[in-house]
């Protein structure tokens, strides 16, 4: 086999030089990892809970406004999460090729994640002259984290994070067509569709993205 | 007339190194002396004509306290393997 020698600089016939391409590209094939889907397990882990939080804190309250303040926790958790499982991620380079589909997938989170800061800055800076825009975090949450996921899904080919993505899709119209009509979005329903999102766009395809890493390695 | 097999290519290990390259974006030295199984003396020099030829870029740098070598092929190494590719498929439909 041409792979398993030892390759010196020899000169190849045509048909050899065909075989060797079509065993490299073989053997590069872009195979999962273990841990692929923590990720989306950890950010789905974290909006869900703080969403929970936010609701009961709302509902104990009796809608204090200021409960609000707690969804910043996935700012906090979620990025210092993400940083520690990117550093563990970085060793990774060294034994497996840094893909297109990789490039793909961290560029289409990074522009994302882009966006949900942009919305949070510029939510702040409306609040300074007096204005609440911050649903329209909650409608992020919704249509950017369903994009996002339906996008990798296809990427993927990774049937329950299309699904899943486009959940919350259906869900982050749903909920921008209510804010403009004015329907005033209660605690006792929007929460548990935001949490059913992030079951469904990143917890459910995360469980199951590991799942089948761990059996193709 | 068929066109000439460009030599540069036309090598064992150098053509497995653009196999590899073509394949993805970035790929360590460790990892692509695992897939050829080449000593790293011989990669080395290989990449090396790889990169003086302009097919490809060799970027050091580190992970942690280890150094790290990134290879990736450039946009002349691709067409360079793209022309090699057709070239070989005409010299098999002669045949």
């Amino acid at each position: 086999m041409l792979c398993k020698e030892i390759m010196e600089e020899k000169k190849l016939n045509s048909q050899e030089s065909l075989e060797l391409i079509t065993s490299m590209i073989n053997k590069t094939k872009r195979k999962m990892h273990v841990g692929q889907g923590n990720l989306l397990l950890w950010w789905g882990y974290v909006s869900a809970i703080v969403g929970l939080l936010v609701g009961v804190s709302l509902l104990l309250t009796g809608g204090n406004p200021a409960c609000n303040w707690l969804w910043f926790l996935i700012w906090i958790v979620g990025g210092i999460g993400m940083m520690v499982i990117l550093r563990k991620d970085k060793g990774r380079i060294e034994k497996e090729p840094f893909t297109y589909v990789d490039r793909i997938t961290s560029n289409l989170w990074g522009t994302i994640g882009w966006m949900f800061a942009l919305g949070t800055i510029l939510s702040i800076a409306f609040l300074f002259f007096g204005k609440d825009t911050w649903v329209i975090m909650l409608v992020f949450a919704f249509l950017l984290g369903g994009f996002g996921a339906s996008v990798q899904g296809f990427i993927l080919q990774e049937k329950s994070m299309v699904a899943g993505g486009a959940f919350g899709l259906v869900a982050g119209t749903f909920v921008l067509c209510c804010v403009l009509s004015d329907i005033p979005l209660k605690v006792w329903w929007i929460i548990p569709l935001f949490v059913l999102c992030f079951v469904a766009t990143m917890i459910i395809p995360g469980h199951i993205l590991n799942a089948k890493a761990k059996k193709q390695c | 007339m068929l066109k000439e097999l460009n030599p540069l290519l036309h090598s064992q290990l150098r053509l497995a190194i653009m196999s590899i390259l073509m394949n993805c974006e970035q790929a360590s030295f460790v990892y692509i002396k695992e897939q050829t199984q080449a000593t790293a003396g011989n990669l080395s020099v290989q990449l090396d004509k790889l990169v003086a030829a302009g097919y490809i870029t060799v970027e050091k740098t580190f992970q942690g306290k280890k150094p790290l070598t990134l290879c990736s092929v450039t946009g002349d190494g691709k067409q360079a393997f793209e022309e090699y590719v057709n070239a070989l498929r005409d010299y098999l439909e002669v045949k």
